[in-house]
């Protein structure tokens, strides 16, 4: 179970099949989801030499055969019409990304008057892999069944997690979040869409005998993740830098050098990128030295030439240096620009109040803490928010309301002082599945206390471990709350083997290293693949709650 | 990875949809035939005239596609066909390397000849695919997308050659390291072997050494001498061979130079990168457009003024005159 691995097989069957120089046609969403596995230059070694966007005007070359990688929408299917009443190509090779329905490949039969398509494939690459764990829909705005993009994107996101299962090979039975409706409507129609195309899940086994857990959750039973700061590599460019698609701008960073302004992280491509994704601040920082250091000695090799052997030895290394450079010097234009935003905004001190709060339960003297917080006029006014949000999930019968007067009176308009009542709407107490603070039963709270006061904590910033972690936990050992209902009849008592757990609403590059934790440390009894509707990252969540409001009031 | 083959079915419905669209095509044809007037008396002969009208309707676009065949797309062919031919020879390059290696007592200068012809072969191939991939962008008149296309072939087809040519440059080296430490050990073989024959000789020195009409001061000396002489070609071979090592070189950091720095190797950026250049352009052009009518009415202005100033002058003569 390797999702990036799983769109690489997939693009490397489509392209090794056909022989011969080929252009390679993709939408805006599978361009996307190509470029986040494969470069352009090992596509290129695949005899691929042209690129192209559907939407494009193309021009006429009869000796190029067409790959067609595509989602099976209306509009791509009219382009393809409009294509082939004119070929540009010698051949067509039409894949696309998900099902196709017979209407619509009537169509495309019927414009192909010249015998020109080779052939029509459904290949389920109809996700962004992130992580070899973690996958995601780029679909943003997705909290609720009643947020306004839900309408238009809902079956894109049943598309997709139907896509990521075929992809997987998995036929696994659904459990989803009893305390929402939005989970219950994914999980129904998952099940109705496997259903329809029950074909494709029965080629390997026996009918009816599951292999896999499927466990459907809602963002809102865990809306402090989300909020919080973080402080692990990948996190927290995402955080501060935000990674679409693999890569990330560093346009607004003072003095950047002309071709770092945006830069690719790719695992494949990138080995500092793959070994210090989940590593947090102090330890990336001594990463980056030895990685520096490691050039310099480089470097100095380089330097002294003196023989022709010494010489052809450069010549021979010099491509790979060149690549090393590249990659130094992006990882420490990323890590400059980090430690800057960091240290501009203080988020050392906003992420010890938010841990503060996540994980603790001394209301007065946080209390306190906030209240100069809110004064403090080095912080910004979105940390500010965020704080009082916290503190309305955590304590939702405390002073709210004189908080919120502090903020109004240092200047934050209204509409953002109005998200604390949309998020208590959208994740109050009573709409969550699951203990999410640990205090809805007296054991497992004097559990937590305990806990903490025998261990202690070993790094203030990271003190928080996300609602998935005792997700995990409790599915370990086999004692998954049977809040979690199951929608097929009888399902396996056993534990499952592997699961995938798909966020509606979104997930954050927190739970994807609580995933890869887990992974690691159950290698060979348990894998879970993570995927979500979108990553969040603070600002995200917050639009998306504003987005929410707005739909509320209309 | 589950996949699905739609193809059968596809196949399916277009045969479905193509019978449909004879059955309207003989229509027609019967039509046309109704309207000249000649009656079907041989309805075999309608038949094959309209398979040849069928047959010529597809062989329409197959002409036109063998006219459109651009004329460089040979060339692809020709370098695909030298790096097969350069990566065929490495082989057995190598294998005559491995053979060459092991212990054999007899003559080896055949296999060493064939060495040396290979491994020039194989340079050369080297240089006439770098100018043939070279060459390959020069001629210029093609446009847009045809442009893009043979740069993204001659990126690939340089990046092919230079892996080749790295492993053939490491065969050659482990070649040569080996040869070398075989070499070395001769030596000491040689040398001990003569130092046991020198000592051997040291006994009855006195008998022999002048039945040999020389002294032993003489000996040594063109002994030295020799010695002298093959240090010296030794050197000089050597320097020959760093010669051609430095001219190699050279050529090598040509090829280097055609590599593209691989900071932004991203599909989709620069399937971006080329909509943001586009929409550059129509702005651009929007601004030339503006400038040229701008142009346009500053010189009818101008030309106003012209006959306005002329005209002054003529009426300002004319008064002067009259």
């Amino acid at each position: 179970m390797d999702v990036i691995l799983a769109v690489q097989e997939y693009i490397n069957k489509m392209l090794s099949n056909i022989q011969g120089m080929k252009v390679l046609v993709l939408d805006k969403e599978t361009a996307g989801i190509v470029s986040m596995v494969y470069t352009q230059s090992k596509i290129l070694q695949k005899e691929v030499f042209l690129f192209e966007k559907i939407e494009n005007e193309k021009e006429k070359m009869l000796h190029m055969k067409g790959v067609y990688f595509l989602r099976p929408t209306e509009t791509n299917i009219n382009y393809i019409k409009d294509e082939l009443k004119d070929p540009k190509y010698n051949k067509y090779h039409i894949f696309f990304t998900n099902t196709i329905s017979s209407i619509a490949l009537g169509e495309i039969a019927k414009a192909d008057e010249q015998d020109v398509v080779s052939e029509v494939q459904e290949f389920f690459a109809d996700f962004y892999a992130a992580n070899p764990d973690t996958f995601t829909l780029n679909l943003p705005g997705m909290l609720t069944k009643r947020s306004p993009y839900w309408m238009n994107n809902s079956n894109r996101l049943i598309d997709g997690l139907f896509s990521s299962l075929l992809a997987l090979k998995k036929k696994p039975y659904i459990r989803y979040s009893a305390n929402s409706d939005t989970t219950r409507y994914v999980a129904e129609k998952i099940a109705d869409k496997m259903n329809e195309n029950r074909d494709l899940f029965e080629i390997r086994r026996q009918k009816g005998e599951y292999d896999s857990l499927l466990l459907i959750l809602d963002r809102k039973d865990d809306p402090i993740t989300p909020l919080l700061h973080q402080w692990t590599y990948q996190s927290m460019i995402h955080e501060l830098l935000t990674i679409s698609n693999n890569r990330v701008s560093l346009a607004k960073a003072p003095n950047i050098k002309e071709d770092l302004r945006e830069v690719v992280l790719s695992l494949d491509h990138d080995a500092f990128y793959k070994d210090n994704l989940y590593k947090n601040f102090g330890d990336l920082g001594a990463s980056i030295k030895d990685l520096v250091d490691q050039l310099q000695e480089k470097m100095n090799t380089n330097q002294n030439i003196q023989t022709i052997d010494d010489m052809k030895k450069f010549i021979e290394e010099y491509p790979d240096f060149q690549k090393f450079s590249t990659t130094v010097s992006k990882h420490v234009a990323l890590m400059d620009e980090l430690s800057r935003l960091i240290s501009i905004s203080n988020l050392m001190d906003v992420s010890e109040i938010q841990q503060e709060l996540a994980c603790n339960h001394d209301h007065n003297n946080i209390y306190q803490h906030i209240l100069e917080f809110i004064e403090n006029p080095k912080i910004s006014n979105q940390d500010k928010l965020v704080i009082v949000l916290l503190y309305s999930i955590r304590y939702e019968d405390g002073n709210v309301w004189e908080l919120k007067e502090r903020l109004s009176r240092i200047g934050i308009s209204p509409k953002d002082i109005q998200l604390i009542d949309v998020l208590k709407m959208y994740a109050g107490k009573n709409s969550r599945e699951g203990d999410l603070l640990g205090t809805k039963n007296i054991f497992s709270f004097a559990k937590s206390v305990v806990k903490r006061g025998l261990q202690g904590v070993s790094n203030i910033y990271t003190q928080h471990k996300p609602l998935l972690h005792d997700i995990l936990d409790s599915i370990l050992k086999n004692k998954l709350s049977p809040s979690y209902l199951s929608l097929s009849t009888n399902p396996p008592r056993d534990r499952p083997q592997e699961i995938i757990i798909f966020m509606v609403g979104g997930i954050t590059y927190e739970e994807a290293l609580t995933v890869y934790t887990f992974n690691s440390l159950n290698v060979g009894v348990c894998r879970v693949i993570l995927g979500g509707t979108t990553i969040l990252n603070c600002p995200q969540f917050l639009d998306d709650l504003s987005a929410l409001q707005q739909s509320n009031r209309r | 990875m589950t996949t699905r083959d739609r193809t059968p079915s596809y196949l399916l419905l277009k045969s479905e949809f193509q019978n449909g669209r004879k059955v309207h095509k003989k229509y027609e044809v019967i039509n046309g035939r109704e309207f000249t007037g000649i009656a079907p008396l041989l309805s075999y002969k309608d038949g094959a005239s309209k398979k040849i009208v069928h047959e010529g309707y597809r062989q329409l676009p197959k002409l036109q596609e063998e006219e459109m065949l651009p004329l460089w797309l040979h060339k692809t062919s020709d370098i695909d066909n030298s790096l097969t031919k350069i990566s065929d020879l490495v082989v057995k390059l190598k294998s005559y390397h491995a053979n060459n290696l092991l212990p054999n007592m007899g003559d080896s200068s055949k296999l060493e000849k064939s060495i040396e012809i290979t491994t020039q072969e194989i340079t050369r191939l080297f240089h006439k695919t770098k100018d043939l991939i070279n060459r390959f962008s020069l001629d210029s008149n093609i446009s847009g997308d045809h442009l893009k296309l043979k740069k993204n072939i001659q990126a690939s087809k340089l990046d092919k050659l230079h892996v080749l040519s790295l492993y053939f440059r490491q065969i050659q080296r482990s070649y040569l390291s080996a040869l070398q430490k075989r070499t070395n050990s001769f030596q000491d073989i040689y040398k001990n072997n003569r130092a046991k024959v020198e000592d051997f000789d040291d006994d009855d020195e006195e008998n022999e050494t002048f039945s040999f009409g020389f002294t032993t001061e003489q000996i040594a000396m063109v002994d030295e001498m020799t010695e002298n002489i093959t240090k010296r070609d030794k050197e000089i071979r050597q320097l020959l061979v760093s010669i051609a090592d430095l001219s190699s070189l050279f050529n090598d950091i040509s090829i280097l130079a055609n590599q593209q720095s691989g900071v932004l190797d991203n599909i989709e950026n620069n399937l971006n990168d080329v909509e943001g250049s586009t929409i550059a352009t129509i702005s651009n052009l929007e601004d030339t457009n503006r400038y040229h009518k701008e142009y346009r009415s500053r010189l009818c202005i101008l030309m106003v003024l012209i006959c306005l100033v002329t005209s002054m002058f003529a009426i300002y003569i004319l008064k002067i005159i009259f």
